[in-house]
């Protein structure tokens, strides 16, 4: 639903620009608009560099009505419209700025994606799979979306259809369009797919079987199998009427608006009768809204196919090799016929509860408090159902729609109401700098994943689970507040190469039973490794005398007593392979410290070998 | 008098009270260095201790005796050690090391590596660890002095391994000895190492000096050769590394004196007190 998404955003970011470009009398209601004669209708357009010329790339409604256009170079359209505002495109601040408001949408559907085939910004889409009730209805969903989008200063359009691709076009070129609406109304049951043959957009779609969700269509080469009891359809989508003239979009030009779009892909058919018959509906519309790129649209139009259902009767054969096979695939995948997979951007909670807040809150204090209330009654909610979660994510969202979101995660699933409030207060401390509530805080959500069964059993300490137990919640605080790479633990590894002989790994209490080959080397090894071996000045005897003298960090040292060389070779089974072999010498100074050198490379090997310095002896 | 003595003991009474302790005298048996059989000296668990060492280059030595400190706090029910380090220091002293562990004589599965940003997130993490009644022994290498760690962060440490009987050590290095609530002070100065079997050039097992600077001692003085008192009136322990832990070092050949001037009963020269000075002012 948001065609000028780069303006807008600008507009509402920029308070140099807020205001600019509004027609006389339809400024947006609740836009605060500074009156600005002069400055008022100017209009603002972006720019970027396109093939060493600066061009246009967004426009408002103001620039496009002064006769402006994209890709125009930036000083025909100074010429044209002499007070335009310029400015350079950000991409990829426009990009964050449409992911946050991305982000605020799932206070409407946990599932919200960004479908960004052609730019990072623009399109938003979200599964309204068994949402919609919630909110009233497809249609008031739909009109809550779009109409606070229009409130915030955006210029939005949306459309419900039961693809993808389908919702894609329809928000573009037919705005408004509620296709494959239930007449009933009814909230879908979560039923599993009676059989493996669900051609559900969404692995969350609900889908009886023998129902058939999209019309089948007579398209030569398509496996007729899948079809079922759906092709009674195909007599109307072949004989439908030219399409209506006059669409108010600029079709064909190769230029797609950007949309947000929701589909619902539980849209059960309910007869063809209804009036959302997605093949009818996509029928009138440009073939530019099968998200194709410039090159197959034109082609497509050179052709006189204009209309998308102009190729619902043609030969698929043909159209493959004339256009690619992105065009069937795109068609394919508005029709419902292939599967379109959302990639969310949040992660898709199993459980969740969330608290809204008449008044905004601000005080992180506040919070807090939510969030401890909100575990008491998510655990609650998992000890009904006898399981326990591993991963929990909080959701702020904020007045001036945008979503904080954090995640902590326990060693082992846990439904315990006061660890996950105190992970999160630990998690929440860490960021109090970085805490801003912006205008309010409006909705907190809990959220966890990672759902599996816990038995009682699995609670008690009686069964030998207790330090393990006691150890597991030691180690969540410190990851919660410390960060996921904090807490460690010394793993072997069947390496000649000392660094490569042990590794750091996330720790858990509960470690395998199995104890790890840990052989213990019969040469000195210390007790501290330097992470980067580090460079000394060494007097040795040539070729393999052991150290004499060192300068490490600017100080020397005199060895009394030195043992070596312990030789290792390279490892040429592994990556690094022509490295130089390493001789160690474990040496003690006059006072008693003991260190760790290594030659790199032999004499034969190298000219001048160096010396390193590799750790430090007990 | 009488009277004023009176006073004097009340206001110690009630000192006692707030520093939870048996009495400034007679210390409880958390709070004395008692002497194993072999020789070691053992801190009680409930206390926090500050290993010293003079310069970060001896880390090892420090490391290697609260490894040994933390051995023996290791149970069934305490099955794990913490070492906690922050990031930036990591390269300046090392991290611990599987296979040398291993040789040293500790289990290397034993121990929990926890990094942290700053300061304030490791002493944040040594409390929460002293909390943890699974926890053996908590080992922080703070290294050089910080502000965040005064005595107030130190006496809160002290409180927290008190109340929950946790060995807490701090591994510090340099010479400036800031004011801490830590029951103990230790100083670790590395001796030469002991002579191999059958390689007099090879260095031997590892052989240190530890000075109690701060704290009770329990019991009597052990065995002659293995310690004693030092010019200052501190006791001292020289210990030598074996498959056991680390024993009393009976014969101790004369070049192995510790270098610093805490325990050194030679005389420095002009040169090398100047070398000294200026290794300090370096490191402080």
């Amino acid at each position: 639903m948001l065609p000028d998404w780069p303006t807008d955003c600008l507009k509402r970011h920029d308070p140099d620009l807020r205001g600019l470009g509004a027609f006389p009398g339809e400024v947006a209601a609740g836009s605060p608009v500074r009156e600005r004669d002069g400055q008022k209708a100017r209009p603002l357009i972006l720019y970027e560099k396109r093939d060493n010329a600066l061009r246009l790339c967004a426009l408002d409604r103001a620039a496009r009505a002064a006769g402006l256009h994209e890709g125009q170079s930036l000083s025909d359209a100074r010429a044209i419209c002499p007070h335009v505002v310029a400015r350079e495109a950000d991409h990829d601040f426009l990009a964050m700025m449409f992911a946050r408001l991305a982000d605020w949408h799932a206070n409407l559907s946990p599932v919200v994606a960004i479908v960004g085939d052609e730019r990072p910004y623009g399109d938003l889409m979200l599964d309204i799979t068994g949402v919609s009730h919630l909110f009233g209805g497809e249609g008031a969903l739909l009109e809550l979306a779009v109409g606070r989008l229009t409130g915030f200063g955006y210029a939005a359009s949306g459309a419900i259809a039961p693809s993808l691709g389908a919702a894609w076009a329809l928000s573009h070129f037919a705005p408004g369009t509620i296709a494959g609406k239930r007449e009933d109304g009814a909230t879908p049951t979560p039923s599993p797919p009676g059989g493996g043959e669900a051609i559900a957009a969404t692995a969350r779609a609900s889908y009886r079987r023998g129902e058939r969700r999209f019309p089948s269509l007579p398209l030569a080469g398509r496996d007729t199998g899948r079809q079922g009891g759906g092709g009674s359809h195909a007599s109307n989508v072949v004989s439908l009427p030219a399409p209506p003239l006059g669409h108010p979009r600029d079709q064909g030009s190769g230029r797609v608006f950007d949309a947000i779009a929701a589909f619902a892909a539980d849209a059960a058919p309910a007869g063809a009768a209804e009036g959302g018959n997605v093949a009818d509906l996509l029928a009138p519309l440009p073939v530019a809204a099968l998200r194709l790129d410039a090159e197959q649209v034109v082609a497509l139009r050179q052709m006189g196919l204009k209309r998308i259902g102009q190729l619902y009767g043609r030969e698929r054969a043909g159209l493959l090799a004339r256009f690619g096979g992105t065009l069937l695939k795109r068609l394919d995948q508005a029709l419902g016929f292939e599967d379109e997979k959302l990639v969310p951007r949040l992660p898709v909670p199993e459980r969740y509860v969330d608290r809204k807040f008449g008044e905004p809150i601000g005080l992180i204090e506040d919070v807090l408090l939510s969030v401890t209330d909100l575990s008491h009654r998510l655990s609650g909610q998992l000890q009904a159902e006898g399981t326990g979660a591993q991963t929990f994510h909080l959701m702020v969202f904020r007045v001036d729609h945008q979503v904080m979101h954090l995640c902590v995660n326990a060693a082992r699933a846990t439904r315990d109401a006061s660890h996950i409030a105190r992970l999160f207060a630990n998690r929440i401390e860490r960021l109090t700098a970085d805490f801003d509530a912006g205008f309010g805080i409006e909705m907190i959500r809990l959220m966890a994943s990672s759902v599996s069964d816990l038995c009682e059993a699995h609670l008690t300490s009686f069964l030998g689970g207790g330090e393990a137990d006691e150890l597991d919640r030691l180690y969540d605080r410190m990851a919660s507040r410390l960060g996921a790479g904090a807490v460690l633990r010394l793993k072997p590894l069947d390496s000649h190469i000392p660094e490569r002989a042990a590794r750091f790994e996330p720790l858990m209490a509960r470690t395998p039973d199995k104890k790890e080959a840990a052989a213990s080397v019969g040469a000195p090894r210390p007790l501290r490794l330097l992470p980067t071996p580090e460079p000394v000045k060494v007097i040795a005897e040539v070729p393999d005398g052991p150290p004499a003298r060192m300068v490490w960090r600017r100080i020397g040292y005199r060895f009394e007593k030195a043992s070596g060389p312990e030789r290792i070779g390279v490892e040429w089974w592994q990556p690094g392979a022509g490295g130089l072999t390493r001789d160690y010498y474990a040496c003690e100074d006059d006072e008693g410290r003991r260190f760790w050198l290594f030659r790199e490379g032999l004499y034969e090997e190298k000219e001048a070998p160096r010396w390193f310095l590799h750790g430090l002896f007990g | 008098m009488s009277h004023r003595s009176q006073v004097i003991a009340d206001l110690r009474a009630s000192i006692n009270g707030i520093e939870k302790r048996a009495g400034f005298g007679e210390a409880g048996r958390a709070g004395t260095v008692a002497t194993l059989p072999g020789g070691m000296p053992r801190v009680g668990a409930g206390t926090l201790s500050e290993l010293f060492t003079d310069t970060t280059r001896d880390a090892g030595a420090g490391f290697g005796f609260a490894l040994m400190q933390a051995r023996g706090a290791l149970s069934a029910e305490r099955p794990v050690v913490l070492f906690l380090q922050m990031r930036a220091e990591a390269q300046e002293t090392g991290l611990p090391y599987g296979p040398g562990l291993l040789r040293f004589g500790f289990d290397p599965q034993a121990l929990a590596v926890v990094r942290t940003g700053t300061i304030a997130e490791l002493l944040w993490a040594m409390e929460e660890a002293a909390g943890c009644c699974n926890v053996a022994a908590v080992i922080g290498d703070v290294g050089r002095g910080h502000t965040k760690l005064d005595f107030t962060a130190s006496r809160r440490l002290s409180l927290r391994a008190e109340s929950f009987s946790a060995m807490l050590m701090l591994l510090r290095s340099g010479t400036n000895r800031e004011a801490s609530a830590a029951v103990f002070r230790f100083h670790v100065a590395a001796l030469l190492s002991a002579e191999t079997p059958f390689d007099a050039r090879a260095p031997g097992a590892m052989r240190c000096r530890v000075t109690l600077e701060k704290g009770a001692r329990q019991g009597t003085r052990h065995g002659a050769g293995s310690g004693g008192q030092d010019a200052l009136g501190q006791d001292f322990w020289d210990l030598r590394w074996s498959e056991n832990g680390l024993v009393a070092d009976g014969a101790l050949p004369g070049v192995g004196q510790p270098r610093s001037g805490t325990g050194g009963a030679k005389a420095l020269s002009g040169a090398d007190a100047a070398g000294l000075a200026d290794r300090l002012s370096q490191t402080a």
